[in-house]
C-alpha cells in the first residue's frame, strides 16, 4: 500500500522520475473517473428524485419589488401587478415541469404567448422572463438586468402589467425552482387605435414581446407573505410533481444535496490532488536536479489554480 | 550571454501570452454567466489553446517531443471535463 502511495505520488527510477498520478495513462483514468460521477449523479437524480436539488428562498413580492426599483431608478413607471398574468406564469411554469423542458417554446411547439391567450389575457405587447435554481430573489433579478435581452423586458415602457410565477417542483429529477415573469400590455389600446396595434405587429419575440389584443384586468392587493416551506419527503409525499406558489407567498426549497455544490466538492477534491502531485513532484526533480523530458509543473498548476477560482466563484442558477 | 538573453525574452513572451489568454477564459465565462453553451464553448477553446500554447512552447524551447504534447493535452482535457460537469449543473 505504502509502496503503491510512493509510486503514485513520488517521482523515482521505478515510475521514470514522475509521480505515477501524472503519467498519461493515470490522467486518462482521472478524466474518466470525472465523467463517470456526473453520470452517478445523474442516475441518482433520475432514480430517487427531489434526492438533488437547489436550495432557494423566493418570493413573488420581492421579485415584484425589485422589478419595480429598477425601473424607477431608470425613470419608468411601475409595473402592475396583474392576477391573469401571474396565472398565465404559473400555467407556463406547470407546462415546463409536465412535460419536462426548460424552454420559452415547448418541445410540442407551444409558444409563451399560448398561455396568455389561455388565460385570457389579449395583449397589445406581451413579454416573458425566466430563471431557475436561484438561492434567492434578488439574485435572480440581477441575473436578468446582467442580460441585455432580459433587461429589456423589466426596463420596457412598452408593458403597463406583470404576472409572477415562482413555482417548485421535478425537472430532470432534481428539485428545482421555477421563476416565471411574464408582461404585458392589455390591448384595450389596440382595439381603439387601430395604427398602435400596426406598430406592434412589428415587434416580435426577442425573449419576449409580441402582439395581439384585448382585455385590461383588475389590479390585485398583495396578500402578507406566506412561507411555505417544501422538503424532499413533502414532495415525495405529494402526488403533483410541482408545488405552487401565490402571488405573495415565499418559497422555501430544501434539498437534501445540491448537485452543483456535489459537483463541486468532488471537481475541487480532485483538482487539490493533482495541484500537490504538481508541486510535489516539481519540487522533488528540482531539488534532486533531476532532468527530464516533461511539461513544465508551474504551467500546469497555473491552469489548475484559474480552474479552481472559476470552480469557487461558480454560483447556482440560470436565465433564459 | 546574448543567446540567454534571446531565449528568456522568447520565454516571456510565451508566458505573457498565456496568461493573456487565461485572463481572457476568465473573463468570458463570467460574461456568459448563465448561457451554458457559450461557457462550454470557451472552455473548450481554452483547452485547445492550452494545447496548441504548450506544444509551441517546448517547440520554441528545443525540447518538443509527442509525449510532452499529450501531456498538455490530457491536463486540458482533465480542466475542460472539470469545469464542463460544472457548467451543465449550475
Amino acid at each position: 500500500m505504502r509502496k503503491h502511495l510512493h509510486n503514485l505520488f513520488v517521482p523515482h527510477h521505478g515510475n521514470n522520475h514522475k509521480a505515477k498520478i501524472l503519467h498519461h495513462d493515470s490522467l486518462s483514468k482521472l478524466v474518466l473517473l470525472l465523467l463517470f460521477f456526473q453520470v452517478l449523479i445523474t442516475v441518482v437524480a433520475r432514480v430517487k428524485p427531489g434526492v438533488l436539488g437547489y436550495a432557494s428562498n423566493i418570493s413573488v413580492d420581492q421579485i415584484l419589488n425589485l422589478t419595480n426599483a429598477n425601473r424607477q431608478s431608470d425613470g419608468l413607471s411601475t409595473l402592475s401587478f396583474n392576477p391573469t398574468l401571474a396565472q398565465s406564469a404559473k400555467e407556463k411554469a406547470q407546462d415546463m415541469f409536465a412535460k419536462n423542458y426548460w424552454a420559452h417554446n415547448a418541445p410540442d411547439g407551444t409558444t409563451p404567448w399560448y398561455f396568455f391567450k389561455n388565460v385570457g389575457y389579449n395583449y397589445l405587447y406581451a413579454g416573458e422572463n425566466l430563471a431557475r435554481d436561484f438561492g434567492d430573489s434578488d439574485s435572480v433579478v440581477k441575473a436578468w438586468m446582467e442580460s441585455p435581452t432580459h433587461r429589456e423586458n423589466i426596463m420596457s415602457g412598452r408593458y403597463a402589467e406583470i404576472g409572477i410565477a415562482v413555482v417548485n417542483g421535478i425537472l430532470n429529477g432534481q428539485e428545482t425552482t421555477l421563476v416565471v415573469q411574464h408582461f404585458g400590455k392589455p390591448s384595450v389600446v389596440a382595439a381603439t387605435i387601430p395604427a398602435q396595434a400596426a406598430i406592434s405587429n412589428s415587434n416580435k419575440p426577442i425573449v419576449a414581446a409580441t402582439t395581439e389584443p384585448l382585455v385590461a384586468l383588475a389590479q390585485p392587493e398583495l396578500q402578507s407573505v406566506e412561507m411555505v416551506e417544501i422538503t424532499p419527503a413533502s414532495l415525495n409525499n405529494n402526488k403533483l410533481n410541482y408545488t405552487l406558489v401565490q402571488e405573495s407567498q415565499s418559497l422555501v426549497a430544501t434539498p437534501a444535496i445540491s448537485p452543483l455544490d456535489l459537483t463541486k466538492s468532488l471537481n475541487i477534491a480532485m483538482s487539490g490532488l493533482v495541484i500537490i502531485v504538481l508541486v510535489l513532484d516539481g519540487w522533488l526533480i528540482y531539488s534532486r536536479k533531476t532532468v527530464r523530458r516533461s511539461g513544465k509543473n508551474f504551467i500546469h498548476l497555473s491552469l489548475f489554480a484559474l480552474v479552481v477560482i472559476i470552480i469557487v466563484l461558480t454560483k447556482s442558477g440560470k436565465i433564459i | 550571454m546574448f543567446f540567454n538573453h534571446k531565449k528568456t525574452t522568447k520565454t516571456k513572451i510565451d508566458y505573457l501570452f498565456l496568461a493573456v489568454g487565461f485572463l481572457a477564459t476568465f473573463i468570458f465565462y463570467f460574461i456568459f454567466n448563465g448561457q451554458q453553451i457559450m461557457q462550454a464553448g470557451i472552455i473548450i477553446c481554452a483547452g485547445l489553446f492550452y494545447t496548441l500554447w504548450g506544444s509551441l512552447h517546448h517547440q520554441r524551447e528545443g525540447d518538443f517531443h509527442p509525449k510532452i504534447a499529450m501531456e498538455y493535452f490530457l491536463m486540458a482535457s482533465l480542466a475542460v471535463v472539470l469545469l464542463l460537469s460544472i457548467i451543465f449543473r449550475i
